[in-house]
């Protein structure tokens, strides 16, 4: 029986697992949720809000009728600091950040899913296109780490021995690659959606701001209102340090999606940066598959 | 709905080749529920590069679903259910053959990812070894040392398990 176990043993596998898998169905709609959770991660909004991607810019360079005085800066323009106006200092805060290198830090998540709450650190000097990433997955377990070197990008895992090396270039790390929750994770477009706000900016100590914005919507799908608030903290150079923030999307499918259900969700965020301008060095990965 | 008309063909090709995925998911992870996440995960990935995916988007998610068993990615978790499933291959009377196959394959899922991923790609997918390599994104060499090892471990565990068995075959036998 030894020796027979030995000898045989390649053909017994391959027979095993088609023992094993025979006749194999899927129970569920995996298309679906993995489309859900796709559109969870992409669009930060879990409902079918037809404007597609609506994200932190979006969200905040909405028309606002309430208590804004009237006064927009522009989407575009150079912005210019001012003493008068709270929202005219943040925005010339984000744009000191913008285009210069950095380090940074970002928790986020759905609140109403604790378990997807994930958190980033690295650094980028957008002047050589160059920086990093560590992502502690939101289902826990593994680290994800992203490498950018010049505009090639390269992706690993705690738990592989090799990494990617993803075809083309890039400017950015991938932010949604990373922490799976949507655009409004990259520094970059909080800069510009601060840069270009169209929210309530109060100033609420010498280098703290507090903001807010409310939008309504009525789409094809569904008709809801995205409110978003957070809190800005400016560094000794007036550059950007902390901003955190809230945006909740609450609404009602029309009749016939979804049977008309209501829905709320809420997600949060918080971006702390630091290390403005100092120099990011990133090690090329010694073993490298090239994604074809 | 929005999503099928943006990942067009997704649901055809999920109802035509769903089966065949989820069986090499379910080798790869050891159990099928694990089978079902890893090939949703394999999906999700999809649809977030859907625009860099040109045709074999079979070929894709296959591809995707080795590299993220072998990355361990999210299978963390899943990895104490595998465990609770192995037993011990079953009685030594005329039904050796069935036993042998089964506890191979349990024992498949106690191997590390990338041993087992390569079994799959061998002997449930019937790749050459250059073939196998090719998806893996490693050299030959690599598919053969990893193949190898991972089929003397597999002897070492449906070995033991048969030691194992014996005593407690023969225990059985003496409450007659």
């Amino acid at each position: 029986m030894e020796h027979h176990m030995i000898t045989d043993i390649e053909q017994e596998l391959a027979a095993g697992m088609h023992d094993e898998v025979d006749g194999l169905a899927l129970t569920r709609d995996i298309v679906a949720q993995a489309a859900r959770r796709h559109r969870v991660r992409t669009t930060v909004h879990r409902t079918a809000y037809a404007a597609g991607v609506v994200g932190l810019a979006g969200a905040l360079a909405v028309g606002l009728a309430a208590g804004n005085g009237g006064t927009h800066p522009g989407v575009g323009k150079p912005p210019v600091a001012s003493a008068e106006s709270p929202r005219l200092q943040l925005a010339a805060a984000a744009a000191a950040s913008q285009n210069i290198s950095y380090k940074v830090k970002v928790t986020c998540g759905t609140k109403t899913d604790p378990g997807g709450m994930g958190t980033t650190q690295g650094a980028i000097d957008p002047a050589t296109d160059t920086g990093y990433l560590n992502t502690t997955y939101p289902s826990g377990g593994a680290v994800y780490y992203e490498r950018l070197i010049n505009g090639v990008r390269y992706i690993g895992s705690s738990g592989s021995q090799t990494w990617k090396q993803e075809p083309g270039t890039f400017e950015n790390l991938g932010y949604d690659e990373g922490l799976g929750v949507g655009t409004s994770a990259d520094p970059k477009q909080l800069f510009d959606a601060l840069q270009q706000a169209d929210a309530t900016v109060t100033k609420t100590g010498a280098r703290t701001y507090h903001f807010e914005s409310t939008k309504a919507y009525d789409t094809q799908y569904a008709t809801g209102q995205i409110t978003f608030t957070g809190d800005v903290t400016l560094d000794g150079g007036n550059r950007i340090a902390t901003v955190t923030y809230e945006s909740t999307d609450k609404g009602q499918m029309k009749p016939g999606v979804k049977g008309g259900a209501a829905f709320e969700s809420t997600y949060a965020a918080t971006t702390e940066l630091s290390d403005y301008g100092l120099p990011v060095v990133v090690e090329k990965p010694t073993k490298v598959v090239v994604v074809r | 709905v929005r999503w099928k008309k943006s990942f067009e063909g997704l649901d055809a090709l999920v109802a035509e080749r769903g089966g065949a995925l989820l069986a090499t998911a379910t080798l790869l992870t050891g159990s099928r529920a694990a089978g079902e996440d890893l090939l949703q995960t394999a999906l999700e990935r999809m649809m977030r590069r859907w625009n860099h995916v040109h045709g074999d988007h079979e070929g894709y998610l296959r591809r995707t679903l080795y590299h993220l068993a072998v990355d361990q990615w999210r299978m963390r978790r899943r990895r104490p259910e595998v465990l609770t499933d192995v037993e011990p291959p079953g009685q030594a009377d005329g039904t050796d053959a069935l036993h042998l196959r089964q506890a191979l394959v349990q024992a498949l899922a106690h191997l590390p990812p990338r041993q087992r991923a390569v079994l799959v790609l061998r002997y449930w997918e019937q790749l050459s070894e250059a073939e196998a390599a090719e998806v893996l994104g490693c050299s030959i060499g690599t598919v053969k040392s990893t193949a190898s090892r991972g089929l003397a471990r597999l002897r070492e565990l449906t070995a033991a398990w048969a030691v194992e068995d014996t005593p407690a075959w023969n225990g059985a036998s003496h409450d007659h």
